[in-house]
């Protein structure tokens, strides 16, 4: 019952709403886990050549998660990764509210991540000199944010050059004897707050998820698709700070359902709260009691 | 082109000299120049020495420079930074050059490198890396005396983006990415708007680098030669007082080995084997003497390295040589001796060798 429900609700998103596949996407590989699936069974090795095909095959098997290569390949659907024949891989950082040093609620982890966010837009530009219109960001439907570095000079890394950029970004082991920007950094930290070169790292570091950048083969949420486990749109983020996760990730609509909650919740979704025990019958908004019920925390 | 001839001429490899010579039939052109296959047989069997062979080329330099001419528009034009290679400013050149003999003798270059590659190919991959790492540096030195002009030639042929000597990041990491030495970690680097703060002998050291990543790539084989190669690496023999070199385990044995052939040994495996050697009582000139036969020796850094593990520079503590795990780690590993300690290793097998040799 509750995945019907999903399943005709996902289904009405992706009839109604045209996604704009990203760049190269006859290119790369996509992979799907069904809503009806029972174990997480994910679909891989899939290429499209058309949007017709792409929207066709996710109406007929409708996805609880959508995912895209990161890489570019000359066969993208062969079975073996060995035969797809590499070309290129954009660029990308994953910030995730799960890989941050402290555990918080929803919302509040979210703020965090975009701190981080922030903090790697600013390298990006300053020190490795990516461009505005090379980068992409976007909120994950879930616990944090992706980075699409699409630059020319960028893609074409392998995964031991990418490294060396994630040891710059998770300031790993520097080594401040250089004449650096990391212990230009650290040093001006340590001065100014009187703290030790641990506490500077720690503070200094951006929390990325490291095998991701690394990865030159990965599997990407795609844009515009809809997260399974929150109901909530990995929507692009334009303008960083105004930007609102919990609001502009919303897609559903706000007509009430009753849904019985299995356990305490107490959250926000653009201006509905609810604040509630587990056990307790809820009169929610549809995108409210469509997020629950991703959860798993709520049922009919 | 014509100004290019000597530059093809000392460095055959460049995109550039495939491009001027496209149609280069090297079975039959192969013909006019005999000479040219012993030559590259040579550079493959000294390689395997660990010895260079010094070749003939054009001394001159790139005209340009010093020409006044302004014969195309182009940004690039005299200093070659991120030159595209369109090749239009050459077409135009009204020098009166000694074109023959110059084609002549890049053309011959560019042959002896062809078959230079083909005859390494066919040899086992330790050898390959032995001949790039040896021709690598063959190339290095030449490099250190050509003007400014010329190496941004080759930086651009090699697709490196310069600006001024500054390198593109992206450029940077291809080769810093393969040199394990923490002054070239991008982290411990100065970098603004994507350009890593590098000077011209920085610049020199990314183009051998990948150089030497290049020249390790088999190409097709042209011709069948019997490359003399020396059957077995030369076993490693020392006897330092109580040192014994027989009772080492297999993976201090093969960097040994290793460093004795004149390989191109990892620094992970340079620390590993000058630990050990401290840890187990050699003096620090001893050690120093051993890596005297590597490529890249350089008499004062190793002292100054070697002080530093026996702790006579700076925290004045003698480091332990890595356990049997960091071994794995490193992949210095090679076999399964059943101790956790490389030095366990040595005091068990020296003193179970002992005892027997007591009791015959």
């Amino acid at each position: 019952m509750n995945k019907l429900f999903l399943e005709k609700k996902f289904k009405d998103y992706y009839i109604k709403n045209k996604i704009d596949l990203p760049r190269y996407f006859e290119k790369r590989e996509f992979a799907f886990v069904p809503i009806t699936s029972q174990h997480f069974t994910m679909q891989r090795h899939l290429a499209f050549k058309s949007y017709q095909e792409f929207k066709s095959y996710v109406l007929r098997n409708v996805p609880a998660h959508i995912y895209y290569s990161s890489a570019y390949y000359l066969k993208p659907d062969a079975e073996k990764m060995d035969e797809k024949g590499w070309i290129a891989a954009d660029l990308i950082f994953d910030i995730d509210a799960d890989h941050l040093p402290v555990k918080l609620d929803f919302e509040r982890s979210l703020k965090l991540a975009k701190k981080e966010l922030k903090k790697l837009l600013i390298v990006l530009r300053k020190d490795f000199g990516i461009k505005d219109d090379e980068v992409e960001v976007y909120f994950s439907g879930s616990r944090g944010y992706h980075v699409h570095v699409y630059s020319e000079d960028f893609i074409k890394l392998n995964s031991q050059e990418r490294k060396e950029i994630v040891d710059y970004i998770v300031l790993n082991s520097p080594d401040i004897k250089f004449d650096s920007n990391v212990s230009e950094r650290v040093l001006k930290y340590m001065k100014k707050y009187s703290k030790s070169f641990e506490e500077a790292l720690e503070k200094l570091r951006i929390h990325i998820d490291s095998p991701v950048t690394a990865d030159v083969k990965r599997l990407i949420r795609l844009p515009g698709s809809l997260h399974g486990k929150t109901g909530l749109k990995v929507v692009k983020v334009e303008d960083v700070d105004n930007f609102d996760p919990l609001t502009d990730s919303v897609v559903f609509g706000e007509e009430r359902i009753s849904v019985r909650l299995l356990s305490n919740v107490n959250l926000r979704l653009k201006d509905f709260k609810l604040k509630a025990k587990a056990g307790e019958v809820v009169s929610v908004p549809e995108f409210m009691a469509i997020f629950l019920i991703c959860r798993e925390v709520a049922k009919f | 082109m014509i100004p290019l001839f000597p530059i093809i001429s000392r460095y055959p490899f460049l995109k550039v000299a495939a491009k001027v010579f496209e149609n280069l039939k090297v079975e039959d052109e192969i013909l006019k120049f005999p000479e040219v296959l012993e030559e590259a047989k040579k550079i493959v069997e000294l390689s395997l020495e660990g010895k260079k062979f010094e070749r003939k080329y054009l001394k001159v330099d790139i005209i340009c420079s010093s020409c006044d001419e302004k014969c195309v528009k182009c940004r690039s034009l005299g200093n070659f930074e991120n030159c595209n290679f369109c090749c239009n400013c050459f077409k135009n050149c009204k020098k009166k050059l000694p074109e023959e003999e110059w084609k002549f003798e890049a053309k011959r270059s560019v042959l002896r490198y062809v078959v230079t590659r083909s005859l390494a190919s066919q040899l086992e991959e330790r050898e390959r890396m032995r001949f790039a790492v040896v021709e690598a540096s063959y190339y290095a030195d030449l490099l250190k005396s050509e003007s400014d002009a010329v190496v941004k030639l080759l930086a651009s042929d090699f697709g490196l983006k310069l600006r001024s000597w500054n390198t593109h990041v992206v450029s940077y990491v291809r080769a810093s990415s393969r040199i394990k030495s923490p002054e070239w970690r991008l982290i411990n680097r100065k970098i603004s708007l994507g350009y890593v703060r590098t000077d011209r002998r920085e610049v020199e050291r990314i183009i051998v680098e990948i150089l030497r990543s290049k020249l390790m790539e088999k190409t097709p084989t042209l011709f069948e030669l019997k490359i003399k190669k020396k059957r077995k690496l030369k076993e490693f023999e020392v006897e330092h007082g109580n040192v014994e070199a027989k009772f080492f385990p297999p993976c201090m044995k093969e960097i040994l080995i290793q460093l004795k052939n004149g390989l191109n040994v990892s620094h992970s495996a340079r620390f590993a084997i000058a630990s050990f050697l401290l840890n187990i009582g050699m003096k620090v000139e001893e050690v120093v003497e051993i890596f005297r036969t590597t490529p890249d020796f350089n008499e004062e850094k190793t002292r100054y390295q070697v002080e530093h593990i026996a702790g006579q520079k700076g925290r004045g503590v003698e480091y332990v040589s890595p356990s049997c795990d960091t071994m794995k780690t490193y992949q210095l590993c090679i076999s399964n001796c059943k101790v956790n300690h490389p030095i366990n290793y040595y005091r068990k097998v020296k003193k179970s060798r002992k005892e027997k040799s007591e009791h015959v």
